[in-house]
């Protein structure tokens, strides 16, 4: 960065504020232009999170109301014994989009949606880091959720519950494309979530408010950093299983296939290991939620801020010691059910921490009895009685008693209506006024959360004793003479008067949501940074703050902030920009020129979506040629990226000089990477714990009799090779930062590293298929064949990424000033490389050392 | 008899059930005792240790988190409306939400894993083993030999003496099914390649029921089992006669029902042992007509129920394994259904 | 960037977990692998093997998480710390607090229940 360095610390105020008064006459007209959207039907080509934002939750809350009408149908259903107002083909169909649509299309998106709208102008920052690709996430799960959905209406919908158990989805007893549609269908998803995730993450850490340092990060902030960290870690599991049963299917490689060396309990620790911190990462932000409005509706600050961020880390952490739970039928040793007993007792601590943290902060202030407390309320009622269900089924015994009954559809339903869906609604009212002219009627609010309330309350309630009684889970009927009758009737009663309210609400949604201009304004008094007036720039000025409650403390602040007398009040560059902080005390870093409309991202995430439904209905050609048109839409949306300085650094206030572009470590460009790193390594890691666990399953031999293992000298020589290439690439990097401008020998070792990457990446799947390696013999065969393929695939991105690069040196825009292109391929290369190493340690010396065993 | 279009009238399992003014009396009795009208399938009616520990375990767990959501609903109250300094401090978050909590989780836990130690225990020497495999959409269930008693197979009904204990060997044919007998003790799955155990002692004569309890498609729903639990004496003489060949059939009419069982090639899946039939991939049929009910739990006993189903199981149970022969109909249904009934 | 090695307090803050996490894999990894291999009774230097497992790695994860315990109480009376370092410092006391009991919670199985069974 060639700038003079800032101040070391914004901890006290500024010495008076920044920017005086007057503005120059065109800096608010230039700021305006630059976050003005495109008209016409280009407008669908917007970035800017307030838009994305709105078109998200919008859309999830269409797959809530899907999700909500086949559960309805499913209630009507079971209202009576031996019904047969849908047969049971229809049910297991609707039982499974139910869950599947409500737990991947709705509740994760609709949580990951709110952030991208409230994310940024709760910490006061312009944007997210990377609008195209939040917006791209959005148009993947458009385009890719009503595909999904989709199979509904054809008869083909998946109809084998949503956690997928193999072997019932294997192909011999699934041999329809109902299973395809889901291992598919979720693959959008997952890349939905994992770019909110990068992006969430840069974003907290990243973009704020100056002066918002860590102890004064709004707690939503912290919810959502834990969310996305959670997924980052806890998804790849899912993105692995899904792929390892697709190639099950596909090409019958028998990963779960008990008589060739599979087990379909990998896939349940896959799933579960993700499954469970999925329902923390739709919890958290819900909290999240629930700890700014909670102090907003009492009017006074969060009691026990330190201990809720505490609660928040605790529940992340230890949510990923509980997925065995969802197992503890499966005749697993006992000390391990109890390994799992104990850690989903444990979780139980922080939640309690937060809901006596709200309670105090209630007590501490005077609660209006408004909708957004109602829904509060009701929150506090259902999630605490929820989470009491919970701590009995963690107790393992009891869980033998309990699984797979009704009543664990009770308590899943009081967690997640009561933990995420009641805080969401609380969430709607309360900031629908940031969002829109007019507020949601409180009068019919009223209605809403009382039909909502009883109607939960009414229907689920009754479950847990059905299930205690002898009512199993997911049966298309029951029959009559076991007392199931009159629960099962009130469910359905209490189901519909649950719909009532959200009719109701949403009927009142279109009398009184009018978005796009002004806003109603700070109608609650609420004290943080959201509620600063705003346009499509989110605030005219980025403010410093001095506490957690920035509109209570500094009652200046709005007008002040509005009149651009704070940091970066117009556009450097003309065009869209952020100002970019530091990770733990907020300092002004640089200003990102963050990236505006464009079709390339609309188009990619379009050729996503057709990829993966294509290869569903088995149009494999048409589905490459998707894909590849796909990867160039990629590629021409990063080519407009990366622009280098495009204007010297500048004065954003108070003589607080800032570069316009950053590379390096501490980039928000690298950052992104690095998690991008994580992910990948999450993926490859659970490959290798499915190679180890095959291992456990198959006591005989290692590999199997009759399997031939590849010679070691190809494991050395593959290693020697990724190791060079990362040499090459490192020398690169080096000559790229010595004194020459552009030195030659950078694209040059470029090329040259691609050799050895490529010749490793041949060898280790040459070296195994000839010596007769069959990924269908057996479940070893299956996981080497996949642990190699997949190095090489990402050996292939690597070629893309050298190519990209290559292209962009001879186009003259990389050279010693402007290299985050080439920074951050060489951080993917050397992960690349260090990938294919893992990979050569575990195939060629784990049988070594332990075959025997 | 006619062939049955639509499913026979019901005559439900369990006994003193019947007609509008008993379900009046039972929803008063469920709502006031919350147990539900059935004992045969309900883990609120418990008939062997494990249960009965489990029951506890329910009770303690049920009545100790219900005191602690009113506190927490009555706490929530007083903050909104009284408003207590005691209750504005962070160190009452802290005695509520960690002092508390990680007390009582801590004795939970304890209590929970010496309750986790004792049930489903290894069971002792002398205990009564049986084999089930879950198979899509019924329960094969075979009873090795058993010290000079000679191992048979059966399918869809268990019986077990009262007071001996019971292990129960579990695997699956297909896709993962799970074995629930709510009277007697906690679930166990049934996953292909592996076994799994479910030990536990019965200790209540009775009927009761056992249902799957994994989702193992289309007709997971209709996947039930018989449980009898007998006096010791009476489940020897049961389970001679389970050992022994099938009877002869007493008339011609009945010998009839073997000849057209015979040409229909019903014994290419079924076996009957002692009559020269030995298919192995459906239920085995020997002394179906002892059972109490048929189609995996689904239809009580009797040739009328008999017929329909193999004329029509397919109406009754789609997606059954089994074809309907739908070619049958008339004297030679009958005669095949009385032949079946009458192997006891 | 700031000067006091952000990325070092970061894991201490989270280092309770982090300990948690490894005595929790640990222990795991231990009873599957051994009771899936019939190793449930084996012996190690004379002690049984999977016992003294669960009892070393609680330990460790304990003294880990105690050392981060005691080192942030000895932070607390640095006057020099800004607001976030000192506030980081507070996270460190609580999580390592916390993690000390998810790591007694997840060694009781180790202690009430049989090796493998």
């Amino acid at each position: 960065m060639n700038a003079p360095p800032p101040r070391d610390s914004f901890e006290a105020a500024p010495p008076g504020l920044p920017n005086p008064l007057p503005r120059p006459e065109n800096e608010f007209a230039d700021l305006e232009r630059a976050w003005k959207p495109p008209r016409g039907i280009a407008f669908l080509t917007e970035t800017n999170n307030n838009f994305v934002g709105l078109w998200y939750v919008g859309t999830a809350l269409f797959f809530f109301i899907a999700a909500g009408i086949m559960a309805l149908l499913m209630r009507a259903q079971l209202a009576r014994p031996e019904n047969s107002l849908v047969g049971h083909e229809t049910y297991n169909q609707l039982f499974t989009m139910h869950g599947t649509v409500m737990m991947f299309l709705f509740a994760v998106p609709a949580v990951e949606a709110a952030s991208v709208y409230l994310l940024p102008n709760i910490q006061a920052a312009r944007d997210l880091p990377f609008p195209r690709l939040s917006a791209y996430a959005f148009w993947a799960y458009f385009f890719g959720g009503l595909f999904f959905l989709s199979s509904l209406f054809q008869g083909v919908a998946p109809n084998t519950g949503w956690f997928m158990y193999p072997p019932l989805t294997s192909t011999e007893f699934s041999p329809g494309v109902n299973a395809d549609y889901w291992l598919l269908g979720i693959g959008f998803i997952e890349i939905s979530a994992i770019a909110g995730a990068i992006e969430i993450i840069v974003g907290v850490m990243k973009t704020r408010a100056v002066g918002m340092s860590l102890n004064k990060l709004p707690v939503y902030s912290w919810a959502m950093l834990v969310f996305a960290v959670m997924i980052v870690i806890g998804f790849p599991a899912i993105i692995l299983g899904t792929i390892l049963l697709e190639l099950e299917r596909a090409f019958d490689w028998p990963f779960f296939i008990a008589a060739r060396g599979g087990d379909s309990l990998l896939w349940q620790h896959l799933f579960w290991f993700f499954g469970h911190p999925e329902v923390y990462i739709i919890f958290l932000p819900a909290a999240g939620m629930v700890s700014m409005i909670v102090p907003s509706v009492a009017q006074t600050p969060l009691v026990g801020y330190r201990l809720v961020v505490l609660a928040l880390i605790a529940t992340g952490f230890l949510s990923f010691g509980l997925w065995v739970h969802h197992m503890f039928t499966t005749g697993l040793p006992k000390m391990s059910l109890g390994f799992f007993s104990a850690a989903s007792a444990a979780v139980a601590i922080p939640s309690g921490i937060q809901v006596f943290a709200w309670i105090a902060t209630i007590a501490s202030g005077r609660m209006k009895l408004t909708t957004p407390a109602l829904f509060i309320i009701g929150f506090l009622f259902i999630f605490t009685l929820g989470g009491l269900t919970g701590v009995m089924v963690a107790v393992a015994p009891f869980d033998w008693v309990a699984h797979d009954t009704y009543f664990v559809v009770a308590h899943l339903h009081y967690v997640l209506i009561g933990g995420m869906v009641f805080p969401l609604f609380s969430a709607l009212y309360y900031w629908v006024p940031v969002a829109s002219k007019r507020q949601l009627s409180e009068r019919w609010g009223r209605w809403v959360f009382g039909l909502m309330f009883a109607g939960m309350n009414i229907a689920f309630f009754p479950m847990h004793i059905a299930g205690l009684i002898g009512m199993p889970r997911r049966v298309y009927t029951y029959q009559p003479g076991l007392g199931l009758d009159p629960y099962n009737l009130v469910s359905t009663l209490g189901a519909f008067m649950f719909a009532a309210g959200v009719a109701l609400f949403l009927l009142d949604m279109l009398r009184n949501f009018r978005p796009g201009g002004e806003n109603a304004g700070n109608v609650w008094r609420a004290p943080t940074l959201e509620w600063l007036p705003n346009g499509n720039y989110n605030t005219r000025s980025v403010p410093w703050i001095a506490s957690r409650d920035p509109l209570w403390d500094q009652p200046n602040l709005p007008r002040e902030v509005e009149q651009g007398r704070w940091y970066l009040p117009g556009t450097v560059t003309g065009r869209r920009e952020a100002l970019v902080t530091s990770p733990i005390e907020a300092r002004p870093q640089y200003i990102l020129v963050v990236p505006g409309p464009g079709w390339a991202h609309v188009l990619a995430a379009a050729f996503t979506a057709a990829f993966f439904a294509l290869l569903t209905v088995k149009a494999n050609y048409l589905a490459l040629a998707c894909g590849v048109a796909g990867i160039a839409c990629v590629m021409w949306w990063l080519w407009q990226l990366d622009p280098g300085p495009l204007a010297p650094p500048a004065d954003i206030g108070g003589g607080v000089v800032l570069p316009t572009y950053a590379t390096g470590p501490g980039s928000h460009s690298w950052w992104a990477m690095a998690v991008l790193m994580v992910v990948c390594g999450m993926i490859y890691t659970c490959l290798v714990f499915s190679y180890l666990f095959l291992w456990l399953v198959n006591p005989t031999a290692w590999p199997p009799a009759g399997v031939s293992m590849a010679p070691g000298w190809a494991g050395l020589a593959g290693i020697g090779l990724y190791a060079l290439s990362s040499l090459l690439i490192w020398l690169a990097y080096r000559r790229l930062g010595g004194p020459d401008h552009r030195p030659l020998v950078v694209p040059v070792l470029l090329a040259a590293a691609l050799v050895p990457a490529l010749a490793a990446g041949a060898l280790g799947l040459w070296a195994e298929l000839s010596v007769g390696l069959d990924p269908k013999g057996s479940a070893y065969g299956a996981a080497v064949t996949t642990m190699l393929a997949m190095q090489l695939l990402f050996v292939g991105i690597v070629v893309l990424m050298a190519g990209f690069t290559l292209a962009r040196w001879w186009a003259g825009k990389i050279d010693r000033v402007r290299r985050s292109i080439f920074d951050n391929v060489s951080l993917f290369w050397h992960y690349t490389t260090g990938q294919g190493i893992v990979a050569l340690v575990v195939i060629h010396g784990f049988p070594r050392l332990a075959g025997g065993l | 008899m006619t062939r049955h279009s639509t499913p026979p009238a019901r005559d439900p399992v369990e006994t003193g059930h019947r007609g509008g003014a008993a379900q009046l009396a039972c929803l008063g009795l469920a709502a006031a005792a919350l147990g539900g009208c059935n004992a045969v399938q309900s883990a609120l009616h418990p008939a062997g240790d494990d249960a009965a520990l489990l029951l506890s375990l329910t009770w303690l767990m049920s009545v100790g988190g219900g005191a602690i959501f009113v506190l927490v609903m009555v706490l929530l109250a007083l903050a909104i409306w009284v408003r207590p300094p005691w209750l504005r401090r962070r160190s009452t978050v802290v005695a509520l939400g960690i002092v508390f909590p990680t007390t009582v989780l801590t004795l939970l836990l304890g209590y929970g894993l010496l309750v986790l130690r004792s049930t489903n225990a290894p069971a002792s020497g002398d205990a009564l083993t049986i084999e089930i495999t879950g198979e899509q959409y019924w329960w094969r269930v075979r009873y090795p030999a058993d010290g000079d008693r000679p191992g048979f197979a059966t399918a869809n009904e268990v019986q077990v003496p009262v007071g001996r204990p019971v292990r129960l060997v579990l695997d699956a044919a297909d896709v993962i099914h799970s074995v629930w007998i709510p009277s007697f003790a906690g679930k166990m799955d049934m996953i292909p390649g592996r076994r799994t155990l479910m030990q536990f002692t019965p200790e209540r004569p009775g009927t009761y029921r056992g249902i799957c309890a994994e989702f193992c498609g289309e007709q997971h729903a209709r996947m039930m089992f018989d449980v009898v639990a007998l006096p010791p004496a009476e489940f020897d003489a049961w389970r001679e006669a389970q050992a022994r060949a099938a009877t002869e059939p007493a008339s011609d009419f009945l010998r009839r029902g073997r000849e057209i069982f015979a040409r229909s090639g019903c014994g290419s899946c079924h076996a009957v042992r002692g009559a020269g039939f030995s298919g192995e991939l459906g239920p085995d049929l020997t002394h179906v007509g002892s059972r109490r009910s048929i189609g995996a739990g689904l239809f009580p006993n009797n040739a009328g129920t008999l017929g329909g189903w193999i004329a029509d199981v397919q109406g009754l149970k789609p997606g059954a394994r089994m074809p309907s022969y739908g070619s049958l109909a008339g004297e030679e249904l009958r005669a095949l259904a009385g032949y079946l009934e009458q192997l006891k | 960037m700031e000067r006091h090695r952000p990325t070092l307090r970061l894991l201490e803050a989270t280092g309770g977990f982090l300990a948690w996490g490894a005595q929790f894999a640990i222990l795991y990894m231990a009873v599957s692998v051994a009771c899936a291999r019939g190793w449930g009774s084996a012996k190690l230097l004379g002690l049984p093997a999977l016992p003294a497992v669960i009892v070393l790695s609680t330990l460790a994860a304990l003294a880990a998480a105690a050392a981060l315990l005691l080192l942030g109480l000895k932070r607390r009376k640095d006057t020099g710390l800004t607001a976030s370092q000192d506030f980081l410092n507070n996270v460190t006391i609580l999580v390592s607090a916390l993690s000390l009991v998810a790591i007694v919670y997840n060694a009781l199985p180790g202690l009430l229940l049989p090796s493998c069974s």
